[in-house]
């Protein structure tokens, strides 16, 4: 597990972000459990409050679970990874389609361009 | 709240110069905070009236609500940026000295240490490089059980590879019943290790805050922040 | 303090250890040379070599709390959780101790060399009980003290004065020149308290300075003799004690609470 870091945005929101996409592509799975506070600082180099913060803010988006003395659990509730997946890629798309527009183009050339650009991918 | 160190209003001047003027600095209990600033900017002063071995000017300075002096030094572990071993030790003299003066040394943990850091107890300490000599000094302050780490830039001058290595052991060594002060003009690579951050200039605190809270607000990474602050 | 006379002694036992090894050989060498040398050569030899090695042992000695208070291993001492007094009692134990060693050896050595030269003429069975052979040990031992102490506080107050380390003769300076009022001080101090101990009848005197035959001011003891008697001055010896305690506590005082590094 090694993150890159760019330390312009608060750390515990990076490895956030790095956790939430292991989250939805599967690679964690629901009921998984997470690496300890104190691995995962010693793993990642980082402050172990900063891995504590982490894991209480994905607990306060229902995210994970923590169990005292067990440790802490991804969710196992698939609506809530479902949510989280078009949250992601909302934010995503929105970028996208405002950077588009910032070069000139319409709504229909977008979607044509994507059109085409999946298609190849298929 | 509880401060295990507390200064206020710390002057220190020399003859040519004031080291310190006027600095106020709180760290709590549980908190790694960084102290960063060019050279000469008043860290090192500071971190020595701490340790006990410089004494202010005038202002109050308060290690566990007691002023330095013996029982301040029996509840700080203090990193300097010096050769500080006698040079006819080796590794394991140094293990036995800290030992034979330190209640809270941890000699197994010392020991585990050493292994962390490849060192071996038969080495003289004058043959040891730079980068070894300070994960030795590491070794030795972070094996104590002590309310607060002071370590004066525990990365300047060390290879990469030694650099890993002893922020492995910082990072390790964290406990919420310990601080830890660390004082770097390296900010980079250490970042990340800092609940807090100081910057320090011309003796005196000019910036300070929670380092994410910092990094949220300024939208930069406290390395950016600090060149910024200290950039011509 | 115990804990730290360990580790004095561990620092510098194989400094002395060289100063003895060259003394032991030079002595023995010279031992060798009786019958082809003449006698006097090898004791001048002799006590000049049982000087040097007692001079260099000193010399090492006071150089070794010099560097503590100027090098970098400072800041290893003076964050131990120990009192300065304990400091100061370390470093005057471990010296007193290794100016012992050399000089018992010293002193063994030159007696070995004296009784082979000299034969018969060397008698020295009832020297150890004599009573002036007591006393000059004492005063001897005190002065040695005393000097030490002196020392160390000189060098305390140097430090504390000039931050510069190649500055470092400043605290011979202050040395010679507290010597110079200590001893100013001692002869005001017989001169208003003229109170002697008898040491024949052991009873207090008071002396003036007309009938004295021989002054002994050797530090700590001052000595008058009048006719084979010995006479201790009491005032001085009060001074000497508590000179030796204040240079103590003082520069403890000043290590532990003073002293910027």
């Amino acid at each position: 597990m090694s993150i890159k870091f760019d330390d312009k945005l608060p750390i515990y929101i990076q490895i956030m972000n790095y956790m939430k996409k292991k989250i939805i592509t599967g690679e964690i799975n629901g009921g998984d459990k997470l690496p300890s506070v104190r691995e995962l600082s010693t793993k990642l180099r980082v402050n172990p409050n900063t891995i504590q913060r982490t894991y209480q803010e994905l607990e306060r988006e229902n995210l994970v679970f923590t169990q005292r003395g067990m440790g802490t659990f991804v969710t196992e509730d698939k609506q809530i990874v479902k949510n989280l997946k078009k949250d992601m890629a909302s934010d995503i798309i929105e970028s996208f389609i405002s950077e588009m527009k910032g070069l000139g183009f319409s709504y229909d050339e977008i979607a044509e361009v994507v059109k085409d650009r999946t298609k190849k991918e298929e | 709240m509880s401060y295990i160190l507390e200064a206020k209003n710390l002057n220190k001047s020399y003859f040519k110069k004031k080291a310190l003027n006027g600095l106020n600095l709180s760290i709590e209990k549980g908190r790694a905070v960084g102290m960063l600033g060019p050279n000469g900017s008043g860290k090192t002063t500071l971190i020595k009236i701490a340790a006990g071995i410089l004494r202010q000017s005038s202002g109050e300075i308060l290690i566990d609500n007691h002023e330095p002096g013996v029982y301040t030094k029996s509840v700080i572990s203090y990193l300097p940026d010096r050769n500080y071993l006698p040079k006819w030790m080796k590794v394991e003299d140094a293990i036995n000295y800290f030992n034979d003066f330190y209640g809270d040394f941890d000699r197994n943990r010392a020991y585990e240490l050493l292994d962390f850091m490849k060192l071996e107890r038969e080495m003289k300490v004058t043959s040891l490089s730079k980068g070894m000599t300070e994960k030795l000094h590491l070794t030795l302050v972070l094996s104590r059980k002590a309310k607060l780490y002071i370590l004066d830039e525990p990365i300047a001058g060390v290879d990469p590879v030694a650099r890993d290595k002893i922020l492995d052991a910082i990072i390790n060594n964290y406990n919420e019943d310990s601080s830890m002060l660390i004082t770097t003009h390296l900010v980079r690579d250490i970042e990340r290790v800092f609940d807090d951050v100081v910057f320090i200039n011309n003796g005196e605190v000019i910036l300070s805050g929670n380092a994410e809270a910092l990094r949220e607000e300024k939208n930069k990474s406290i390395d950016e922040l600090y060149k910024e602050v200290f950039g011509e | 303090m115990g804990r730290l006379l360990k580790y004095e002694l561990k620092g510098s036992y194989k400094v002395i250890g060289i100063i003895l090894v060259i003394l032991i050989i030079v002595a023995l060498g010279l031992n060798f040379k009786i019958g082809e040398w003449a006698e006097t050569t090898i004791m001048g030899i002799t006590s000049f070599a049982v000087f040097g090695a007692l001079l260099s042992a000193f010399i090492y000695l006071v150089e070794l709390f010099r560097k503590e208070l100027y090098e970098d291993t400072g800041y290893l001492t003076f964050t131990l959780p120990i009192t300065g007094n304990s400091i100061v009692g370390a470093k005057l134990l471990s010296s007193l101790i290794w100016i012992f060693v050399v000089g018992t050896i010293g002193g063994l050595l030159g007696l070995l060399n004296a009784k082979r030269a000299f034969g018969p003429y060397v008698r020295f069975g009832s020297i150890f009980t004599n009573q002036s052979f007591i006393m000059a040990v004492i005063s001897g031992v005190a002065s040695v003290v005393t000097v030490l102490l002196l020392i160390y506080f000189s060098i305390t107050i140097s430090r504390m004065t000039i931050r510069n380390k190649k500055v470092g003769g400043l605290w011979f300076i202050i040395f010679i020149l507290l010597n110079v009022v200590i001893a100013y001080f001692r002869i005001k101090l017989i001169e208003w308290m003229p109170y002697y101990i008898d040491t024949n009848s052991w009873r207090i005197v008071k002396q003036g300075m007309n009938m004295v035959t021989d002054i002994n001011i050797n530090g700590a003891m001052l000595q008058l003799s009048i006719n084979g008697n010995v006479y201790l001055n009491i005032a001085n010896i009060i001074f000497s004690i508590v000179l030796m305690v204040g240079l103590f506590l003082g520069t403890g005082y000043l290590l532990e609470k003073k002293i910027d590094l």
